[in-house]
């Protein structure tokens, strides 16, 4: 009778334990994101952020903190190529998403139709978007035209180059000068071919398709789709510029962000590059360490284009909804924040009234950049140029549709620009069977 | 007193595989059932949830050119590296076995430790060999003069097809490898003595002797081999992320090494799309591809078995 007893014992325990390790499996993490809620403006309130940008973060916040010393922070580091994944498989599985959402350019636009970012153009936020620069509107407007959110710090885009080159080609390493001698791309692709003969074609303009491809898709405010229509006509003009620079050779055929691509900042094979206000901390510095004085930046042909850029939203189903806004409010729509921006990372907060006084955006003369003082530059005259198109949900994959034509096209010296619009267009319907194409 | 049912006695059986199957049912069952149900709706994460039928499945099959040449691709592979696997695996093992090496241990890790390479460091250290400008294959040949230009070796669908072949015949050797050498050892040495006996030569001791004492292996070996080959996915993917090229091409040059599954991660996670719902229909449609080619490959091999 006892050994009966014991077994039942034992197997009932075996069983609950197995049980129990299925169970724990199973439950989902409630990560509890604030106590106080937003009943009382003072109660001491943790927000989370997923973003990439450390440095950035933990200086601003730190600022931040100072005046609000109730709302501290919980900082997870995500990266960008990771971070839409990342959300996606949160939504799908119904975990909690952070307070603080942050979208980078390449996929903001499918951010936005996820629906998980609140409109702070409507109650109570009421956020007026016209203390904006004119130019962010469409990139941070989605589909239904609501504001879902701020921008980290303007990204102008411009064309860094290389002086020492630039002098032995074209004669002067002057910024104006250089940008009036390029007044458009033909003049540019001219130009390249008579490089490529002087230097035995060892040296190029760009280094690939895609560095054109670039700032080209990105100059212009006519949208590539609108709703579910593909306007054909904008792609085929950018496939058609391309295929002239690949027919005249003014490429260097490299992989765009390869690590072939990243050693020839050091060497001699490419002259130009295009250039955000991050690039020169993220890309070109470490690209090209030991040099000092060989770079430059002037605004290309056809003028300054949005590149990069990060927009930072709040969560629609947030708890924390207004010590949130009380964040990103002061960080990136007032001129304290857009001081502290600037001063940890030189970063340009798009703010008309941040701009009324140009001067404080001087950085000084940057070494670097052979004495060039990099915020006048891109304040004086890239900025004032500057054109947006509106962010559609298909923006990566039109990117990695031109990707996958720009590679055949760098290397099939056939294969013209209706040949690349027809494979784009298939590429896109692919999993978009929805689009329809004018 | 019944013998078998939930009787006092016979609980016991029931309840200590009770664990495994609820578990099982928790995460194996009830997401291979729900997935089919995804498979029938056009779930993505843009809002949309509506019951749409078999229309996933009619658009794959009918409308759909890339599902059709993913299928093409992965069974140009299977064709490709198969039966160089069972032949060259076979021959392989034995001469590893015969009295010609010495130190077999050595040469059966060498072989084998192929297979133990994550597939998806294959596919990157693959794709920098490969790479047209900083490819370590390209540099090699032009440094020794037995080329003037670079070739994009993956940027054709031709050449393309041929590294992906390679890439997964060289990863799978030594799993062949060792399934030939264990099954080797198993055949009875005497049948060996008998043949040298009777003056076979070794041609015909491998041929009439080898061989055919080898067929269970070389069913399980193709069996699991097509139902891994059609759902190849993690080595063309990576091959093909753009880690050493800096440009990532979904499918390859011209959709030629784009494979089912890799399809399915396209449309539901990698993608801007989220489509669950196709996604999950690619997943079953593959599904049935697998079954229906794994039945036929048994009953051939039966068939050829019944005809002795």
């Amino acid at each position: 009778m006892e050994r009966k007893r014991n077994k039942t014992g034992t197997a009932m325990t075996c069983l609950a334990l197995s049980l129990m390790i299925v169970a724990a499996g199973c439950s989902s993490n409630n990560a509890n994101s604030g106590n106080a809620g937003d009943s009382n403006p003072d109660a001491p309130v943790k927000l989370t952020a997923w973003g990439w940008d450390k440095a950035w973060f933990d200086a601003t916040a730190a600022e931040f903190t100072k005046l609000h010393p109730n709302i501290t922070f919980d900082f997870v580091e995500v990266s960008a190529g990771d971070y839409l994944k990342k959300v996606q498989t949160s939504i799908a599985s119904g975990s909690e998403l952070p307070d603080i959402i942050w979208a980078e350019e390449a996929f903001r636009g499918a951010m936005y139709e996820l629906n998980v970012l609140e409109d702070i153009s409507a109650e109570p936020y009421n956020f007026d978007a016209s203390k904006l620069l004119d130019f962010e509107l469409p990139l941070l407007t989605n589909s239904k035209g609501e504001l879902v959110g701020l921008e980290q710090s303007g990204s102008p885009g411009a064309l860094a180059y290389k002086r020492d080159l630039a002098k032995q080609y074209f004669g002067t390493d002057d910024p104006q000068e250089l940008s009036a001698m390029f007044p458009d791309w033909d003049t540019f692709i001219e130009k390249g071919k008579e490089v490529v003969q002087q230097s035995g074609g060892k040296t190029f303009m760009l280094g690939s398709l895609m560095d054109a491809y670039t700032i080209l898709s990105k100059q212009g405010t006519t949208a590539v789709v609108d709703g579910t229509t593909v306007n054909s006509g904008v792609m085929l003009e950018v496939f058609q510029q391309l295929q002239v620079m690949r027919d005249a050779q003014t490429e260097g055929k490299l992989g765009m962000w390869s690590p072939t691509w990243n050693a020839s900042y050091s060497q001699d094979n490419i002259i130009f590059y295009p250039a955000a206000n991050w690039s020169p901390q993220f890309v070109i510095k470490p690209n090209d360490k030991n040099s000092t004085g060989r770079w430059g930046l002037m605004v290309p042909p056809g003028g300054g284009y949005p590149y990069g850029g990060t927009t930072i939203g709040i969560w629609k189903d947030s708890k924390n909804k207004n010590a949130a806004w009380t964040y990103m409010n002061w960080l990136l729509a007032t001129d304290e924040g857009a001081e502290a921006s600037f001063k940890t990372a030189n970063y340009i907060l798009p703010l008309k009234s941040f701009f009324e006084d140009t001067s404080k955006l001087s950085s000084g003369p940057d070494e670097f950049f052979g004495g060039q003082d990099l915020g006048k530059f891109w304040v004086d005259e890239v900025f004032p140029s500057m054109q947006a198109k509106p962010v559609t949900k298909y923006d990566q994959d039109i990117y990695s549709a031109s990707e996958l034509v720009l590679e055949t096209m760098a290397q099939d010296p056939n294969f013209n620009a209706e040949e690349a619009l027809k494979r784009w267009q298939e590429q896109l319907t692919k999993n978009h069977s929805d689009l329809t194409f004018e | 007193m019944k013998a078998s049912g939930l009787s006092r006695k016979n609980k016991w059986p029931y309840l200590f595989i009770a664990p495994y199957f609820i578990s099982y049912g928790i995460l194996s069952l009830f997401p291979i059932v729900f997935t089919l149900y995804m498979s029938l709706t056009d779930w993505d994460l843009y809002g949309n949830r509506n019951f749409i039928g078999w229309d996933n499945y009619k658009q794959l099959f009918f409308h759909d050119s890339y599902f059709w040449k993913s299928l093409l691709n992965v069974f140009i592979f299977l064709i490709g590296y198969l039966p160089a696997l069972v032949i060259v695996g076979m021959l392989i093992a034995s001469v590893i076995e015969s009295k010609l090496i010495r130190g077999k241990t050595f040469f059966r890790l060498s072989v084998f430790s192929a297979y133990m390479t994550t597939p998806v460091a294959v596919g990157i250290i693959f794709a920098l060999l490969f790479d047209w400008q900083g490819g370590f294959l390209n540099q090699l040949f032009v440094e020794l003069g037995w080329m003037d230009q670079k070739i994009n070796w993956l940027g054709s669908a031709e050449s393309a097809r041929w590294i992906v072949i390679m890439m997964v015949f060289w990863k799978n050797l030594g799993y062949f490898v060792m399934f030939y050498t264990a099954g080797m050892a198993s055949i009875d040495r005497s049948i060996y003595e008998a043949a040298v006996i009777d003056g076979a030569s070794a041609k015909d001791v491998f041929l009439r002797i080898t061989m055919p004492l080898l067929k269970p292996i070389n069913l399980f070996l193709i069996i699991t081999s097509i139902i891994s080959g059609l759902q190849l996915v993690e080595e063309p993917m990576l091959l093909f992320s753009g880690w050493a090229s800096g440009s990532s091409m979904v499918g390859g040059p011209d959709g030629s090494t784009f494979t089912p599954i890799w399809y399915m991660f396209d449309a539901s996670f990698d993608s801007s799309a989220f489509k669950y719902g196709k996604g999950a229909s690619i997943a079953y449609s593959t599904f049935l591809f697998i079954a229906f080619f794994s039945i036929m490959s048994i009953k051939w091999f039966n068939k050829e078995d019944k005809g002795r």
